[in-house]
């Protein structure tokens, strides 16, 4: 699976836990109770809530996961809804740290989207076209490691 | 003068000061009457009046904006006063004068001292005339015909020294204000401020301050009768800010003493009896590391920071405010010797610390708010809300009062830890942060600590966490189990969902309507 982009191994045995309305998910680990929040956020993708803070989810896509070297491949995603303003890149762009990937408009002001690292862009996300509109947890870019660069 | 009279008010305004305005409204027995834009239909402000109207208008922020449309709501309900909260029509004179033509009370100042206030060059004018120090400054034709800076103004530039700040005659509060670094960055710099100024305030008059830096942000409450009589109400510290904007407020002063608290506040009735204020206003200043204070703005309403003061004085300021209103004066002996105790208030906003503090719009699917001895939550919205693009996007005022700072931290601190949020992505992890940060704690904050110091440290401490065991479990189980829990649980397979509100209905985003104080 995939949390907030990064490839998360799945836990075995998934520990005790209970649903209630609302998307209230009730887990006990290590002993206690402790509560998350779940809600949908698109097809197959979920918003897991812990503490206030928002963590995107998505199964693994067919064949995405068996990369080696687990949690290289980097997914930026929509920090919030937003409108695509700039795509300076394409699949297969080589890019840099701190390279602006691309430039989102949000309530009227710019935020652009920097490449956490050096690396070569593996693929757009889907729909992410300049004019588009992309809801918040969208992923944008996905990211892998230049193999020549390491 | 014969003194006014009324028994029902209107609000002029939403969320939670509106909230705020009618609980003192209720515990006086006076009526009160919300409006509210169909956005807002079911909103908490709404439920809490007596009555509410409708502000029909395509624009949600216009509607509450619409001097002829709140009149006319507060005629049809047979409201005698208005209180406008803050934001939206509460400086604005020409609102104030429509409500004395249609013989309303507006319950603020004189329409005459918003005009003079509201113009931050008369204002500091009236600072200077009552004999105070301001923030040096060029107040000349910034921009010639040609749009190019004048020659006076490059010169000025110089002399003031970069960095400098380029701010909006009729702006305050933080807004249309410019950080200039540089000869270089002037042309622009001012051709962008005095277009968001004309944007923003109508008017495109700019002028130019020396950025001050480091400095403290200290404000006075103060309240007038309107004929000279004036009060102080000590001073509150808003240091704590980001892009211009408040995030934590205290009073007292993290530091204080008595000589520059005599200087502060001796200074704000100066200006208040200056200009016979009437009814509650903030003087603010800057205060740098040699204890000089600068005057800065008078923000004449009720500021989003008063509960505050109203934990160490014990005060009901909005009630005061009726009090003026009403034609009852200030009650003698408003004055106190000394505060008592500590107050902060947090500002729980829909916003991401993780991205330069960016406004945030969502569904607020859970909502946990905290009780207990000394916390105090003034909120407009609840649980099953949405955070919408059409407002300023805060959830909630946290504030908590204690014996002394240290309590005070303390139980903000755990305040924090008890609030949740979900949905919408908040600033409460980062404000649980500021709570804990060891120059808070230490109260030594100055204007630029969460800008350029704070900050940055969370952004890169948040990044280096791995996801933990709970995450990773919570995540296996919800790609597991959610399609059907979330169906069998009552939410539906469309119920609660973390979609935000459509890219159509995307307004002028924070454009005056909200404040930093």
């Amino acid at each position: 699976m995939r949390v907030d982009g990064k490839a998360l191994e799945e836990p075995a045995p998934l520990p005790p836990h209970r649903w209630s309305a609302g998307g209230r998910l009730v887990l006990t680990i290590e002993g206690r109770e402790v509560e998350a929040i779940v809600l949908r956020a698109g097809a197959g993708r979920y918003e897991v809530w812990i503490d206030s803070e928002r963590h995107v989810v998505e199964a693994d896509r067919a064949g995405g996961g068996s990369r080696g070297g687990g949690g290289e491949e980097d997914a930026l995603v929509a920090p919030m809804p937003a409108k695509v303003l700039r795509l300076e890149v394409a699949a297969g762009s080589a890019v840099e740290l701190g390279q602006t990937l691309l430039v989102l408009e949000s309530m009227k002001m710019e935020l652009g989207i920097t490449s956490p690292r050096a690396g070569r862009v593996e693929r757009v996300g889907a729909g992410v076209v300049v004019g588009a509109i992309v809801p918040a947890g969208t992923v944008l870019i996905e990211l892998v490691p230049e193999p020549d660069a390491r | 003068m014969p003194s006014p009279a009324f028994d029902t008010v209107l609000i002029a305004n939403r969320g939670e000061i509106a909230v705020r305005v009618i609980r003192t409204l209720r515990a006086r027995g006076i009526a009160s009457v919300a409006v509210y834009h169909a956005v807002d239909a079911g909103a908490p402000h709404v439920l809490a009046a007596d009555r509410a109207i409708e502000l029909e208008s395509a624009d949600p922020r216009a509607a509450y904006l619409d001097v002829d449309l709140v009149i006319a709501a507060a005629q049809k309900s047979g409201a005698h006063a208005i209180h406008p909260g803050y934001g939206f029509l509460s400086e604005q004179a020409r609102f104030a004068r429509a409500c004395e033509q249609a013989g309303l009370v507006f319950i603020g100042p004189r329409p005459e001292t918003l005009e003079a206030l509201g113009n931050k060059k008369r204002a500091r004018q009236a600072a200077r005339d009552a004999g105070l120090p301001v923030a040096p400054g060029w107040e000349g034709t910034p921009v010639g015909k040609d749009g190019a800076p004048t020659k006076e103004a490059i010169a000025a530039a110089n002399q003031l020294g970069y960095p400098l700040l380029l701010k909006a005659v009729m702006g305050g509060g933080g807004k249309g204000m410019r950080e200039v670094r540089s000869a270089a960055e002037l042309p622009d710099a001012l051709a962008g401020t005095a277009r968001e100024a004309l944007a923003s305030f109508g008017d495109g008059a700019v002028y130019m301050e020396r950025r001050l830096e480091p400095v403290r942000h200290v404000e006075v409450q103060f309240f007038g009768d309107g004929e000279g009589g004036v009060a102080h109400l000590f001073e509150r510290e808003c240091s704590l800010q980001r892009r211009h904007q408040k995030v934590i407020e205290e009073a007292p002063a993290a530091r204080m003493n008595t000589a520059l608290r005599k200087r502060l506040t001796d200074a704000a009735k100066a200006i208040a009896r200056h200009v016979k204020y009437r009814g509650a206003g903030t003087a603010e200043f800057l205060v740098d590391g040699n204890d000089e204070a600068y005057f800065l703005e008078v923000n004449a309403r009720l500021q989003v920071e008063h509960p505050v003061t109203e934990w160490v004085t014990g005060l009901d300021l909005v009630g005061l405010q009726l009090d003026v209103a009403l034609g009852r004066g200030l009650p003698k002996d408003l004055e106190r010797a000394a505060p008592y105790g500590h107050a902060i208030e947090a500002r729980l906003y829909a916003e991401d610390p993780a991205h330069d503090f960016l406004p945030q719009s969502g569904p607020i699917a859970a909502l946990t708010l905290p009780s207990g001895p000394g916390v105090r939550v003034d909120s407009g919205v609840r649980e099953g809300g949405a955070i919408g693009m059409d407002f300023d996007p805060m959830i909630a005022k946290l504030s908590v009062w204690g014996e002394d700072r240290a309590q005070a931290v303390a139980r903000l601190q755990a305040a924090l830890a008890e609030t949740q949020v979900a949905g919408v992505v908040t600033n409460l992890p980062f404000l649980r942060a500021l709570a804990r940060d060891p120059e808070f704690v230490a109260g030594r904050t100055v204007t630029s600590h969460i800008e350029t110091s704070m900050a940055p440290k969370w952004r890169a401490g948040r990044k280096a966490q791995p996801a933990g065991p709970l995450l990773a479990a919570a995540a296996a189980i919800a790609l597991a189990e959610a399609p059907a829990a979330l169906a069998a649980t009552g939410a539906g397979d469309d119920g609660v969902q973390a979609a935000a509100t459509p890219w159509s209905t995307l307004g002028a985003f924070r454009l005056g309507g909200d404040h930093a104080g």
